[in-house]
Order: structure tokens, then sequence, then C-alpha cells
């Protein structure tokens, strides 16, 4: 059976008792998220895939892949219309 | 390196992903640089896309929301105008230069009024050479 909340303990110290904010850097500045089970699974494997020292920069790199697509995508639809207009981009930088 | 751009590289960017602008928004967005713009530019870019390319609101907010482009306040460089003004006159590249003034982060530019502003006012990198040396 699971400790109730207000019983859990880290290294020894009731939680009610922590600050986690001035818990020592390594909690500081940090949230938890909750995530399916089966998507924490697959952010593990890749974190063991790709040789990353955390889950946060495995979280990270698939940041900047997602920015990256997404500016891809923008710029494809830009320039679907600039076709369809018939401009250059002197037509717009002018 | 914290960057202020205009709006000419953010066409450029939009238009070619690989040339130069292209490769400046790809690395801001792997963090190696920090681009700014003023909130002028942004409406530039919006008002430009919907009347040029009949986009809806809606789609040229999108377009803008994939740039890496920290937007700043009108307040923040409204004071700084007035010495821009004393270096550049061309109009349109005002509100770039008070940015830099107000911020005092470099320029990244083609544009020949901005290059042609002495190192000692603000910094203003041609983007080739900032791409060479990234």
């Amino acid at each position: 059976m699971h400790a109730r909340p207000d019983e859990q303990k880290i290294e020894g110290i009731p939680i009610w008792a922590l600050d986690i904010s001035e818990y020592g850097s390594a909690y500081k500045g940090m949230v938890t998220i909750a995530l399916p089970e089966g998507t924490a699974k697959e952010l593990k494997l890749l974190k063991l895939e790709e040789g990353r020292a955390s889950l946060d920069e495995v979280i990270q790199k698939i940041l900047v892949e997602y920015k990256k697509m997404k500016f891809l995508e923008a710029s494809e639809k830009f320039m679907k219309r600039m076709e369809e207009k018939g401009l250059k981009l002197a037509d717009l930088t002018k | 390196m914290d960057l202020i751009v205009d709006t000419n590289i953010l066409f450029s960017a939009l238009y070619d992903t690989n040339s130069n602008a292209g490769k400046l928004i790809i690395q801001a967005i792997e963090g190696k640089f920090n681009l700014f713009a003023p909130e002028h530019v942004k409406d530039e870019l919006e008002r430009n896309i919907m009347e040029k390319l009949s986009c809806t609101k809606k789609e040229a907010r999108e377009v803008i929301a994939a740039l890496p482009v920290k937007w700043i306040e009108k307040g923040v460089y409204t004071t700084a105008i007035g010495t821009a003004r004393r270096y550049i006159t061309h109009e349109a590249d005002l509100p770039i230069l008070a940015c830099s003034l107000a911020t005092g982060y470099n320029v990244a530019s083609g544009d020949k009024h901005l290059l042609s502003i002495k190192p000692k006012i603000a910094k203003v990198w041609k983007l080739g050479r900032l791409i060479q040396i990234s």
C-alpha cells in the first residue's frame, strides 16, 4: 500500500516539511508532469537509444525538431501562396 | 548571441529555408541565436501576408508563430527613435536601430542603410558573415 501523500519522505524528511523550491539545486525550478505509462516508456527507450543524459535532454531535442517542422511547414504554406499569386520575394520586401 | 532581425530576413527565411536567412532561423531554433524584432516588424509581416497573399488573420498568425522571434514591445524602443534618427534617414529602418540602441543587441540585416551604421553606434552583421562564423 502506498503512503499517504503527507506521509511520503524524501531522504528521510517528511514531504510536508519540504519547500521544494528551496530544497537543493536538483529540484529548483522543476515541475512534475503526468504522462500515460506507454508514453513515459517510449521516452525512456528513446533516452537509452539516443544515449541522452536525461529525459529533459530527450524532450528538449523533440521540442527543437518540432519547432523546425513547424517552421518548414509554415514556409511551405507561404511558398504555395506565393506561387498561386505569382509573386517573387522582391514583391514582399520592396 | 542576441540579434535583432528585420522584415526582409524573416520573409527571406520563409521564401527559401536553405538561404542564409533560413539557416539563421534554423540555428535560432537550435538555440545558437536569440532572435528579437520590434513589434512593428510583426505588424508588417501580418499585413503583407494578409494583403499580398490573401491569407486570413489566423493563417498569417500561424506563419508568424512558427518563427523563433521574441517581439519587442513599442514602449521599449519608442524613446530611442529620436536618437536613431540621428544616424539613419531611412524611415523604415528606424525601429530596428532604435531597438538595438535600447537593448544593446546586435542587428542582422542585408539592408544597405543599416549596414552603413558605424560599429560604435550599433553592430550590424551581414547575414552571410554571421552564418560563416556560427
